[in-house]
C-alpha cells in the first residue's frame, strides 16, 4: 500500500520534472531573444548570455533613428494579418461547410483537390507569383497579400475535420422548415458552432502572416508600406555592421502582440486542438 | 449574436475593399504628383550606404533634378531572389546596386547597359582603378557597372605578440617574414612553440582562402570548364596542416569565436579587407565585458597574397526608362573626384579614383594600428590585384567549395580525393551545363 504511493509520488515527481524541461526549453528563445535587446551587438556576437545589458537605450535609439517609423510597420502588418485572416477564416468555413453539409457529384474528388494542395511548397511557386503580379501591375500593393488567403487548404482542411464532430443534419433541416435560405443557415448555425475552430485557426494563420516576410519583401518596394519584419531587415543592410542588439529588441516588439494573443486565446487553441483532433 | 457576426463580416468586406481601393489609387497618384516629378529613378541595393550617398551628397550637389530617386534596400540574402525574376521586365530597378561577390552574375547577365555609352561617364572611368573596371567588365570587354570603393585585403597581427614571439619589430619585417606561403606557416609553428599552444596564427579557413584565391593562375571556371588549379590543392593541404598542428583557432567566419578571438589573446592574425578593419576589428578590439582590449595593438602587413574582398558595384539596366539619369547617379557616385574624396575623408573608404587615393593617401595615420598609414598600404596594393580571375560563378563555387571540400579536409574528416570529388559532385549539380573532368 505504503509502496505504492511512493511509487506514484515519484512517478510524479519525474513527469514534474520532464514537464519542467520542457516548459524551459520553450521559454528560454523568448528569454534570449528580450535579453539579446538590452546588449550590445559586439556582446551578442561574442556570446550568449541570460542577463540583461545596459544597452537598451542606445539599441532603441538606432531603432528610431534608422529613417523609418516602426509604429507604421505595425499598422501595416495588422491591416494585412487582420483582413487575411478574416478572409481565410470565413471562405474556409464556407467551403468546409459546402463539404460536409452537402452531397454532390465529384465532392471526394473536390476534396482530394484542395488535399492534394496542402503538398505544394509555397516557394515554388513564388518566383512565377511574382512575376504574374509584376504584370498585372500589382507590386506595391496589398491585395496579392491579402487575397490569395481565401484559398487556404489546410485551414478548409481543419474546419471540415471539426464540423464533422459538430455538425448534425437535423438542425439544419429544421432551419430550412422555419425558411431559411442556405447562407442564412451558414451564418446563423453553423459559424457559431465552429467558434473554437475558428479561434484556432484564426491565431495559426494571423501569427503566419503576420510573420511573413519573404513574400511583402519582393512584392512591395516603397517604404511606407513596408511590414515589421521588413523594418526589422533593414537593420541588416548595413553592409559591415549589422545592429543586433536593436534587431532583437524589434523582435522583441514584433513578438508582444503575438504573446498577448496567445495568452488571451490559449484556453480556445487547446481546445481546438483537441477538439479538431478526435473524429466523432 | 446573430447580427453580430452579419456585421462584423460585413465591416471587414468594406475595410478591405478601401484598403485595396486605397492602395491602388495611391500609387497612381504617386506617379502623377509626386512632388511634381514625373519620372523616377529606382535604385535597388543591399546596402543603406547609397542611401547616405544620395541624401548628403548627391542630391545638395544636383539641387533642380527634374526626377526623383527612390533607394530600395534588400537585406544581401534575399536582393538576389527579389531581383533575378524581375530582371528585364518593366518593374526592374534602374540602377542596381551589386556585391563583390554576386557583381559578375549581373555583369554577364546581358541585363546591364554599356557605361560607354555615355560620354562623360565614359571619360571619368580612366581614373578608376584596373582591377574594378576589370570585375565591372563582361566577356565581351563591355564594362556594365563600376564601383566607388576598391577593397584590397592585408594580414592584420597582434604587434605585441610579434615582439614576443618573433622578435619582429616593424610591419616590414613581418612582411619579409610571411611573404610566401611556407613563410607563413614557419611562422605560425614559431608563435606556436613560443606561446606553448596558447596562441593561434589565424583564426580559421576563410584567414587563408581569401588571400589564396587570388593566386590562382585561373579562375573556378574558364571556357565553361571547371578549373581546379594547383593552389586549390595546396590551400587544402595547408589548411589541414594547420588545423592539425593546431595552428589555427578554426572558428566558423564571422561566428562568435572568431570575433572574440579579435580581443581575448587567442588568435595572432586576421586576413580583412579595407571595411573589415574598420568594422569588424575595430569594433570587436574590447571583449564584450569591456575586461580586455586590443587597441592600438595591432599592425598590418600585405600576406603572402594580394588580394580583394567585397566591394559594390553599380550599374544601369537595359529595361531602364531613365538611362541619362540613373548613369548620371552612377557617375557622380564612383567616378566624381569630389565626391570621392570628400567620402574617402568623411568614412575612411579607400575609393576607386586613382588620382583621389594618390592625392590623399600620405595624410593617414591610424591610431588603431599604432599610428600606421593604413590607407597608403592599401592604396600600394591595389595594382598588384588580378580581377581576370573573378568569375560569374564564385559565390556559389566558394561556398560550395568551402562546405563539401575546405571545411571537412581541413577537419580531417576525408581524404583528399574524396574532398575534390564531392566539390566537383556539388559543382555538378549546382551547374548542370559545365564541363568538369
Amino acid at each position: 500500500m505504503k509502496n505504492d504511493k511512493l511509487i506514484a509520488k515519484r512517478q510524479r515527481m519525474l513527469i514534474y520534472i520532464f514537464f519542467g524541461i520542457l516548459t524551459f526549453l520553450s521559454i528560454i528563445p523568448f528569454w534570449i531573444v528580450l535579453a539579446n535587446g538590452t546588449r550590445s551587438s559586439e556582446q551578442i556576437q561574442q556570446g550568449i548570455s541570460l542577463f540583461a545589458g545596459s544597452n537598451l537605450k542606445y539599441n532603441w535609439d538606432v531603432l528610431m533613428n534608422k529613417g523609418f517609423d516602426i509604429f507604421s510597420g505595425y499598422t501595416n502588418s495588422f491591416i494585412i494579418a487582420s483582413l487575411s485572416t478574416i478572409l481565410t477564416l470565413y471562405f474556409s468555413s464556407l467551403t468546409a461547410y459546402g463539404l460536409t453539409a452537402y452531397k454532390f457529384k465529384g465532392k471526394t474528388f473536390m476534396f482530394s483537390m484542395i488535399m492534394f494542395l496542402i503538398l505544394i511548397p509555397p516557394q515554388v511557386s513564388m518566383v512565377g507569383f511574382y512575376q504574374f503580379m509584376s504584370k498585372l501591375g500589382l507590386l506595391n500593393s496589398y491585395i496579392p497579400l491579402i487575397l490569395p488567403a481565401i484559398a487556404a487548404p489546410s485551414t478548409v482542411f481543419f474546419m471540415k475535420q471539426y464540423l464533422e464532430t459538430v455538425y448534425q443534419k437535423e438542425i439544419a433541416d429544421s432551419a430550412r422548415m422555419d425558411g431559411a435560405g442556405e447562407f442564412k443557415i451558414f451564418h446563423t448555425i453553423i459559424l457559431p458552432l465552429l467558434k473554437p475552430g475558428l479561434a484556432t485557426m484564426g491565431i495559426f494563420s494571423f501569427v503566419s502572416s503576420w510573420n511573413n516576410f519573404l513574400m511583402p519583401l519582393v512584392l512591395i518596394n516603397e517604404q511606407d508600406k513596408y511590414t515589421l519584419p521588413m523594418l526589422m531587415q533593414l537593420l541588416k543592410t548595413d553592409t559591415y555592421r549589422t545592429e543586433y542588439g536593436s534587431m532583437y529588441l524589434g523582435i522583441s516588439l514584433s513578438i508582444v502582440p503575438l504573446l498577448l494573443i496567445y495568452l488571451l486565446l490559449s484556453r480556445y487553441i487547446i481546445g481546438g486542438v483537441s477538439a479538431g483532433g478526435v473524429k466523432g | 449574436m446573430k447580427r453580430r457576426w452579419g456585421i462584423l463580416l460585413t465591416a471587414s468586406m468594406v475595410t478591405l475593399l478601401a484598403a485595396c481601393g486605397n492602395s491602388s489609387e495611391e500609387s497612381a497618384n504617386g506617379k502623377e504628383n509626386g512632388n511634381d516629378k514625373e519620372k523616377t529613378v529606382e535604385i535597388w541595393s543591399f546596402t543603406d550606404e547609397i542611401s547616405t550617398m544620395i541624401n548628403d551628397y548627391y542630391l545638395p550637389s544636383h539641387p533642380d533634378l527634374d526626377y526623383k530617386i527612390n533607394v530600395v534596400t534588400t537585406p544581401t540574402e534575399q536582393f538576389e531572389a527579389k531581383l533575378d525574376p524581375i530582371l528585364g521586365s518593366k518593374d526592374a530597378p534602374d540602377v542596381v546596386l551589386m556585391e563583390g561577390n554576386f557583381a559578375k552574375k549581373y555583369v554577364e547577365s546581358g541585363m546591364l547597359t554599356d557605361l560607354n555609352q555615355f560620354s562623360s561617364l565614359s571619360e571619368n572611368l580612366e581614373n578608376t582603378y584596373d582591377y574594378v573596371k576589370e570585375v565591372g567588365t563582361n566577356k565581351d570587354g563591355v564594362q556594365v557597372a563600376n564601383a566607388w570603393q576598391a577593397a584590397p585585403g592585408a594580414f592584420f597581427y597582434r604587434d605585441s605578440f610579434a615582439k614576443e614571439y618573433l622578435g619582429i619589430e616593424t610591419p616590414e619585417e613581418m612582411q619579409e617574414t610571411i611573404s610566401t606561403w611556407d613563410g607563413f606557416y614557419e611562422t605560425a609553428k614559431k608563435i606556436d612553440e613560443a606561446s606553448n599552444g596558447e596562441l593561434d596564427m589565424i583564426s580559421g579557413i576563410e584567414d587563408l582562402s581569401f588571400p589564396f584565391y587570388s593566386t590562382r593562375e585561373k579562375g573556378w571556371v574558364v571556357d565553361n570548364q571547371l578549373e581546379i588549379d594547383n593552389n586549390i590543392t595546396e590551400l587544402l593541404e595547408l589548411a589541414k596542416k594547420m588545423n592539425e598542428e593546431g595552428l589555427m583557432l578554426d572558428a566558423p567566419p564571422q561566428s562568435e569565436a572568431y570575433f572574440s578571438g579579435m580581443s581575448n589573446n587567442k588568435v595572432f592574425g586576421y586576413s580583412l579587407p579595407t571595411w573589415g578593419l574598420h568594422f569588424w576589428l575595430k569594433p570587436n578590439a574590447e571583449s564584450s565585458d569591456a575586461s580586455n582590449s586590443t587597441e592600438g595593438d595591432w599592425k598590418m602587413a600585405k600576406g603572402p597574397a594580394t588580394y580583394f574582398r567585397g566591394g559594390t558595384w553599380m550599374g544601369v539596366t537595359e529595361t531602364s526608362d531613365t538611362k541619362e539619369a540613373a548613369a548620371d547617379i552612377v557617375e557622380y557616385l564612383t567616378t566624381d573626384p569630389e565626391f570621392l574624396k570628400q567620402w574617402a575623408e568623411d568614412t575612411g573608404d579607400v575609393v576607386s579614383n586613382r588620382t583621389v587615393v594618390d592625392e590623399i593617401k600620405g595624410g593617414f595615420s591610424e591610431e588603431f594600428l599604432g599610428g600606421q598609414n593604413h590607407y597608403e598600404q592599401f592604396a600600394d596594393q591595389i595594382d598588384s590585384i588580378d580581377a581576370s580571375i573573378v568569375t560569374e560563378y564564385d559565390q556559389t563555387l566558394n561556398t560550395l567549395f568551402n562546405d563539401s571540400a575546405l571545411i571537412p579536409y581541413s577537419k580531417g574528416e576525408i581524404k583528399l580525393d574524396q574532398a575534390i570529388d564531392d566539390f566537383k559532385n556539388a559543382a555538378k549539380n549546382a551547374y548542370p551545363d559545365l564541363e568538369i573532368d
